[in-house]
């Protein structure tokens, strides 16, 4: 059993010293918690977590960090973007939990200098001052963890790869995970893991997928790699390319195939997967069938794990804790994080999207602003007649 | 016509979902709305967003399963024509009578129930036993499907006369 169960980061694009993400239940679990995935006795991490915000408020950002994390513990290596760093080095601390111990991370990772980018497509910065301590888990400490266990420092082979961090040996065979990039915005993304989603599993279910999603396509069978049969209902059959059968199928069928499948991929594999506004060209009844997915048993039996940004705050109405709902604020100039659980009291009778459609959370967008934007457009309409 | 169960307490949803795996019941997966069963009290968020999800002119029939159902369900308007219907299934006095009659330790208990609750005594005479769906369903998982019958024949035969007219027991929705 592998969970990343914390991230803390300082220097990090625009997110506040020590911003922290903590991925360990805060409130009550009940044993039949639908959002909660069990690491060990009393530990417990979910299989939904959902960041929230106003615009512009660091939902990207944070899902960004995550899926960075996610690389380098898989691969042990950290991209270079030069826009990473607000200062001069990024301080990275992690917790993790490893079939039955708890792992501590400290590094320092650092920007590079004098890189030409059409050299190297993806340079790796340089880790620093890697600190790795652990401690056997035992039962019922739960999440005082750090309190009640002794952490003792853990010296990893050394590669003598600058670029190459410590935790390579530690994660590599267990971290699955992967990072789907927004919806929106990148056409040819879409499209290529559209043909690529058609192919992975059986016929019934990708065709059930397909007619959920447009329930007037009768088939779509390759005949070769640019040709493919599409079969309306009640229409002759047509012999389009991959270009063609992607100008007939609307943007919501063709991102909703792909949404569909990287999830039944997720839920086989188990793993993390990371969505950047999830509701982006979906219907909210669509999300929500996919967040039951995720959090029925029956069917996640492999602790998969979707952690996923929205503006759509309905779609957290079907959420039934709070520990596991972030929101992002945007406060000069830096990006911070709350916990809907931890860091507010609030009206647990009300649903949650009445709360921030009431601007409970201060998420909406500023009123004075607002109006000012409006008397100006007012203005700018006037004067051109 | 879809069905609504919705249990009180997770042990309830243990069982339950037991008699649905062994296809026990008179309701199939396919009668439920969405295909399963629910730990809940009322139509919370979730519950709604999976009754959307059915045709609109699907209706549905609530099963509430537990030991007190006392308090209503709150049916918004929106859903007042949609559901038609609400049985009641009444597993008074406690569920944890089941275990003890599984047990062979009714009688014993019936001499005590005036001193100590059936949760209580079936605690003292199985330190194992824990109220969760899931050692519930482990549980009654493993018993073989006439032994399950049987044991909520009794069941049913020993809570007759604490419950309403109205109020049908587990048994009554076997098969058999």
């Amino acid at each position: 059993m592998f969970s990343l169960m914390k991230i803390k980061v300082s220097g990090y694009r625009m997110l506040k010293d020590e911003f922290e993400i903590n991925f360990i239940s805060k409130s009550r679990v009940n044993s039949d918690d639908e959002e909660i995935i069990e690491i060990d006795s009393n530990l417990y991490t979910f299989n939904i977590m959902a960041f929230t915000g106003g615009n512009s408020s660091g939902k990207s950002t944070t899902l960004e960090l995550i899926a960075k994390v996610i690389e380098l513990m898989k691969t042990g290596r950290w991209v270079y973007r030069k826009f990473d760093f607000e200062s001069d080095k990024i301080n990275l601390y992690l917790e993790f939990y490893k079939d039955g111990y708890i792992y501590k991370y400290d590094s320092n990772i650092l920007p590079l200098e004098d890189i030409d980018s059409f050299e190297i497509e993806n340079p790796y910065c340089k880790i620093v001052n890697e600190k790795i301590s652990k401690a056997k888990y035992s039962s019922n400490v739960g999440k005082r963890y750090n309190r009640e266990l002794n952490f003792v420092e853990t010296f990893e082979q050394d590669l003598k790869i600058e670029d190459t961090s410590k935790l390579l040996f530690i994660c590599k065979d267990s971290v699955t995970g992967y990072n789907i990039k927004p919806f929106s915005n990148n056409i040819r993304y879409i499209n290529n893991n559209f043909f690529e989603s058609l192919n992975k599993f059986n016929d019934k279910l990708t065709f059930s997928i397909i007619q959920l999603l447009d329930e007037g396509i009768e088939y779509i069978n390759y005949i070769s790699r640019d040709t493919i049969a599409l079969k309306r209902y009640n229409k002759v059959e047509k012999i389009v390319t991959r270009r063609e059968l992607i100008s007939q199928l609307s943007n919501g069928t063709l991102k909703g195939i792909e949404l569909y499948i990287s999830i039944v991929n997720l839920l086989k594999t188990g793993g993390a997967m990371i969505i950047d506004e999830i509701e982006n060209c979906f219907h909210k009844n669509l999300v929500n069938n996919i967040l039951f997915l995720l959090t029925d048993k029956t069917i996640n039996k492999n602790n998969a794990q979707l952690f996923f940004s929205t503006h759509y705050v309905e779609i957290l109405d079907v959420f039934e804790r709070r520990d596991n709902i972030y929101i992002l604020h945007k406060e000069n100039n830096e990006i911070n994080i709350k916990n809907l659980y931890s860091d507010y009291e609030i009206r647990t009778e009300l649903s949650k999207s009445k709360q921030f459609n009431n601007n409970t959370f201060n998420t909406l967008l500023n009123y004075v602003k607002l109006m000012e934007v409006r008397r100006l457009i007012k203005n700018e309409i006037s004067n051109s007649n | 016509m879809k069905y609504l169960i919705l249990t009180e307490g997770e042990c309830e949803l243990g069982l339950i979902n037991v008699l649905l795996e062994k296809n026990m019941m008179i309701y199939s997966f396919d009668d439920l709305v969405y295909e399963r069963a629910y730990h809940e009290r009322q139509l919370t968020d979730k519950i709604k967003e999976r009754i959307n999800s059915l045709p609109y002119d699907e209706k549905i029939t609530i099963i509430r399963i537990g030991d007190k159902l006392t308090d209503s369900i709150n049916i918004p308007p929106e859903y007042k024509e949609k559901i038609v219907e609400q049985i009641k299934v009444c597993t008074k006095p406690e569920f944890e009578i089941l275990h003890i009659i599984h047990k062979k330790k009714i009688n014993e208990f019936i001499h005590r129930k005036t001193e100590i609750y059936a949760s209580e005594y079936l605690k003292s005479i199985d330190k194992t036993y824990k109220k969760t769906r899931d050692y519930n369903y482990n549980y009654f998982n493993s018993l073989k499907e006439k032994e399950l019958i049987d044991l909520l024949q009794k069941y049913c035969q020993y809570r007759r006369g604490t419950h309403k007219k109205e109020e049908k027991a587990i048994y009554d929705l076997l098969k058999k």
